[in-house]
C-alpha cells in the first residue's frame, strides 16, 4: 500500500501540471531570455492542452464513424431503421466537428488578436437582444441550469439598448462570461446575465456563485494563457486554455469598452462590460 | 446467461452516449456516471460485477482518486474491471497496473477503436478474481 501512495502521488503532481498553465511572474522586470522562456513554457503548454482537449472529441468520432460502418455493412442497409440510426450518428458526428471547430477557433482567435489583426465589423445592434439570443443559445446547452435575465423587462423584450458593435464578437463575450459562470459555479445555483444603461453606456453583467477570486487575481485573469492556481471547474473537464477572458478584455477594449470583475473568495463573481451606446440613443436623453 | 454489465464514467456526454451505443450493441447492459463521485455510489450499491471504463480527468473525483477509493474498499476492491481512459496518456503513471495490484485495471489512450475497446474490456473481464458474490 505504501508503494501505491508514494507513486500516486507522482501521478497527481503530473496531473497538476496538466492542469494549471504555468503563470507570469509578477515581478516588474524580465530578462529578454526570461520573457521568451515563459513565452515557449506558455506555447508548450497550449500544445499539450489541445492535444488533450482535440482527443476527446475525436475519440467519439471515431466511435460514432465505426458505429455508422457497422450499421451500413450489417443486415438491410437501406432499411429505414438503419438509415435512421446512421443519420443519428452523422449528426452526433456533426456536433463532436463543430466542438473541435469551437476549439481551435479559440486558439486561432486569440492568436488573431495578439497580431492585432482582428477585424471587427461594426454596426448598429440591440445589445439586449443579443443577449437574449444568446441566453437562449445556453439555456438549450445547459438545460440542467437556470439562466436568469434581469431586469424582467429584459426577458420580455420591453427594452432595447443600441450599440456600434460586431455583433459576432460581442456575443462571443457574453457566451464566454456564461460559460465561465456555468463551469465554476454548483449545478443547482443560478446564474444571472444582467443588461441595463448606465448614463450613456449600455452595462451588461454576468453574475454567478461559484468560489469567487481573491483581489489579487482580479487583474490578472484577463492576461493572455493565465488560468487561476488550484481552480477546478465543477462541470466540464477541468482543462482551459487561460484564452477566453484574455479575448473578451481585447474584444472589449477594442469597441473603446471597459471590462471587469467584481468579486471575493465565497462571494461569487460578476464579470461585466460596458460599451458606449449608439450615438442617435445617448443624444436622445 | 447473465448479460455483461459496463459502467461509463466519463463527463463528457458525448463520449458517454457514443461508447454507450456502442457497448449495447456488443450485448451489454450500460450505466452512466458523469463524474467520479457519482461512480463510486453505483459501485458500491451494484453487486453484480461491471467493467468499468473510468475517463481518468472528470471534475469533482478524477479517475485516479476513484481507483485509490476502492483500493481501499474491500468490498468492491475485487468486484469489479477497471480501464482508465485518458486524453493525456503522459500524465498516467507507467507502472498503473504495479500501483493498483489489488485491482484489475487497464488504461486506454483516447482515441481509440471500438473493437480495441471491446477486446480490452473482454480480457479484463476474464482477469477478474473468481469471488463469491
Amino acid at each position: 500500500m505504501g508503494s501505491r501512495q508514494t507513486n500516486h502521488h507522482d501521478a497527481g503532481r503530473n496531473r497538476e501540471q496538466l492542469d494549471v498553465t504555468p503563470t507570469t511572474t509578477s515581478a516588474a522586470h524580465h530578462t529578454d531570455d526570461t520573457s521568451q522562456r515563459e513565452t515557449n513554457q506558455h506555447l508548450e503548454h497550449l500544445l499539450t492542452l489541445a492535444g488533450h482537449e482535440l482527443r476527446t472529441p475525436l475519440t467519439a468520432i471515431n466511435g460514432n464513424i465505426q458505429l455508422a460502418q457497422r450499421r451500413l455493412s450489417s443486415g438491410a442497409p437501406s432499411s429505414g431503421h438503419t438509415v435512421e440510426a446512421v443519420v443519428e450518428l452523422l449528426t452526433r458526428t456533426k456536433r463532436q466537428i463543430d466542438r473541435m471547430n469551437n476549439l481551435i477557433e479559440q486558439i486561432l482567435h486569440a492568436e488573431r488578436i495578439h497580431e492585432g489583426r482582428l477585424d471587427l465589423q461594426r454596426a448598429r445592434y440591440d445589445l439586449v437582444s443579443i443577449a437574449r439570443e444568446t441566453t437562449e443559445q445556453y439555456r438549450l446547452l445547459w438545460p440542467h441550469r437556470t439562466i436568469t435575465l434581469a431586469p424582467p423587462a429584459i426577458e420580455q423584450g420591453d427594452i432595447a439598448l443600441y450599440v456600434v458593435a460586431d455583433v459576432e464578437h460581442i456575443a462571443q463575450v457574453i457566451a464566454n462570461y456564461l460559460s465561465n459562470a456555468l463551469k465554476f459555479s454548483p449545478d443547482d445555483t443560478p446564474i444571472v446575465l444582467r443588461v441595463e444603461r448606465l448614463g450613456n453606456q449600455a452595462h451588461l453583467a454576468v453574475r454567478d456563485q461559484g468560489p469567487g477570486l481573491p483581489p489579487e487575481e482580479h487583474e490578472r485573469i484577463w492576461e493572455r494563457f493565465y488560468r487561476v492556481p488550484g481552480t477546478r471547474e465543477l462541470s466540464g473537464s477541468g482543462i482551459g486554455f487561460g484564452l477566453g477572458l484574455y479575448i473578451c478584455r481585447e474584444v472589449i477594449t477594442q469597441h473603446g469598452g471597459q471590462v471587469g470583475v467584481n468579486s471575493a473568495p465565497g462571494k461569487g463573481s460578476t464579470f461585466w462590460y460596458r460599451l458606449d451606446l449608439a450615438p442617435d440613443v445617448a443624444r436622445a436623453e | 446467461m447473465t448479460s455483461l454489465r459496463a459502467l461509463i464514467v466519463d463527463d463528457d456526454s458525448g463520449i458517454r452516449e457514443t461508447l454507450s451505443y456502442a457497448l449495447e450493441d456488443v450485448g451489454f447492459s450500460v450505466l452512466e456516471a458523469a463524474d467520479g463521485a457519482e461512480a463510486l455510489d453505483l459501485l458500491r450499491a451494484i453487486p453484480e460485477r461491471m467493467v468499468v471504463l473510468l475517463d481518468n480527468l472528470m471534475p469533482k473525483l478524477d479517475g485516479l482518486s476513484v481507483l485509490d477509493a476502492v483500493a481501499q474498499d474491500r468490498q468492491i476492491a475485487q468486484r469489479h474491471a477497471y480501464i482508465l481512459l485518458t486524453a493525456s496518456p503522459q500524465t498516467l503513471p507507467n507502472n498503473l497496473v504495479d500501483i493498483y495490484s489489488g485491482l484489475t485495471v487497464a488504461a486506454l489512450s483516447k482515441p481509440f477503436s471500438l473493437d480495441t475497446l471491446h477486446e480490452i474490456m473482454l480480457d479484463a473481464l476474464q482477469r477478474l478474481p473468481v469471488i463469491s458474490q
